[in-house]
């Protein structure tokens, strides 16, 4: 089974533990490929990585999803406003703003009207942060929707930490972040 | 119990986890835990507990109502879908998919069941993530520090 056995004791008298690892037939398909490794805690290389001092605004109802998103821009690095709302996006936005991202699948509140009242706000494109969707909604429709208001990018969530990386770091590089949907 | 025991006995678990219910994210909420944010952890997780909680209070209310306002029920879901979906809560996740698609049919029974499914799977998911900061905590207290655990694909 392509394992190895060894035993642990503390000492006489101790008793001891038997521990084996062995192989099993039966993993899940999409595991098939996968490999789980124990490795003592080292730094993990960021490489092109962190985004020191980046000023991110992120607008989202939603409490958990807010505080995993500034989970991850935070480990980058990044500093981090948060709102709930959208008067408290529009009230909050200024041009010292680099990345906005919108949680736009929220029922009720309208992501595509803060774009375009985002638009009006910052008329010079320079002064204009980069504005993102962050959707869980997987179609065309809204993405379409997003373009058609003047937004930057949508993305897909959830959002993993290596995607956030790379999500703003294409976004900084390009300007335009569309996910294939 | 050694660290190092403690250790591996947590990895193990976080495997398990990995396998049944909550995909990578279990793995990432901890990639998120560093110096600058020490107890991510257990905030997300806790944050988690009290939103699922007042939510499905709130779902179990709105659908005891003699007229039930399925639009309100809807956006409660939706809300439970995002935080579930945000911290790798699969299972919950999908569950509230299915109760939405009943709430649009405004079908009482088939959304009480949902409820009851939710609710299910949900302690299910609380569970095992208890477990797994009980785990952690242990390692803590002991001096050591949590096992990075590296996915290879």
């Amino acid at each position: 089974m392509e394992g190895h056995i060894w035993i642990e004791s503390e000492g006489l008298g101790k008793g001891s533990t038997a521990i084996f690892m062995v192989k099993i037939g039966s993993i899940p398909e999409r595991l098939n490929e996968s490999k789980l490794v124990f490795m003592p805690k080292v730094p993990p290389n960021h490489g092109p990585t962190a985004f020191p001092g980046l000023k991110v605004l992120v607008m989202d109802e939603n409490g958990v999803s807010r505080k995993v998103t500034k989970g991850h821009l935070v480990h980058l690095g990044c500093d981090v406003t948060m709102v709930s709302s959208s008067e408290e996006c529009l009230r909050v936005a200024s041009n010292e703003h680099k990345i906005v991202f919108m949680d736009v699948c929220t029922p009720g509140m309208d992501g595509y009207e803060i774009a375009i009242c985002m638009h009006e706000k910052f008329t010079k494109r320079h002064e204009r942060p980069i504005i993102v969707a962050l959707t869980g909604n997987t179609d065309k429709v809204t993405k379409e929707s997003c373009m058609r208001v003047g937004m930057n990018g949508v993305i897909l969530k959830p959002v993993s930490l290596d995607k956030m990386r790379s999500v703003l770091s294409d976004l900084l590089e390009h300007r335009v972040l569309f996910e294939a949907i | 119990m050694e660290v190092a025991q403690m250790q591996r006995r947590l990895v193990d678990y976080t495997k398990t986890l990995f396998m049944e219910f909550l995909g990578c994210s279990v793995l990432q909420l901890q990639q998120l835990q560093d110096e600058s944010n020490p107890d991510f952890v257990v905030e997300v997780v806790s944050l988690f507990f009290d939103d699922s909680e007042k939510l499905l209070n709130d779902l179990s209310t709105a659908l005891d109502q003699p007229n039930v306002d399925f639009k309100k029920v809807d956006a409660h879901v939706h809300q439970l879908k995002g935080s579930s979906s945000s911290i790798g809560a699969q299972r919950v996740k999908d569950a509230c998919v299915t109760f939405r698609n009943f709430c649009e049919e405004q079908n009482i029974d088939a959304t009480l069941r949902c409820l009851q499914q939710v609710k299910h799977e949900y302690y299910l998911v609380k569970n095992k993530l208890e477990t797994l900061l009980r785990l952690e905590q242990q390692i803590m207290a002991a001096g050591g520090s949590i096992p990075m655990i590296e996915m290879g694909f």
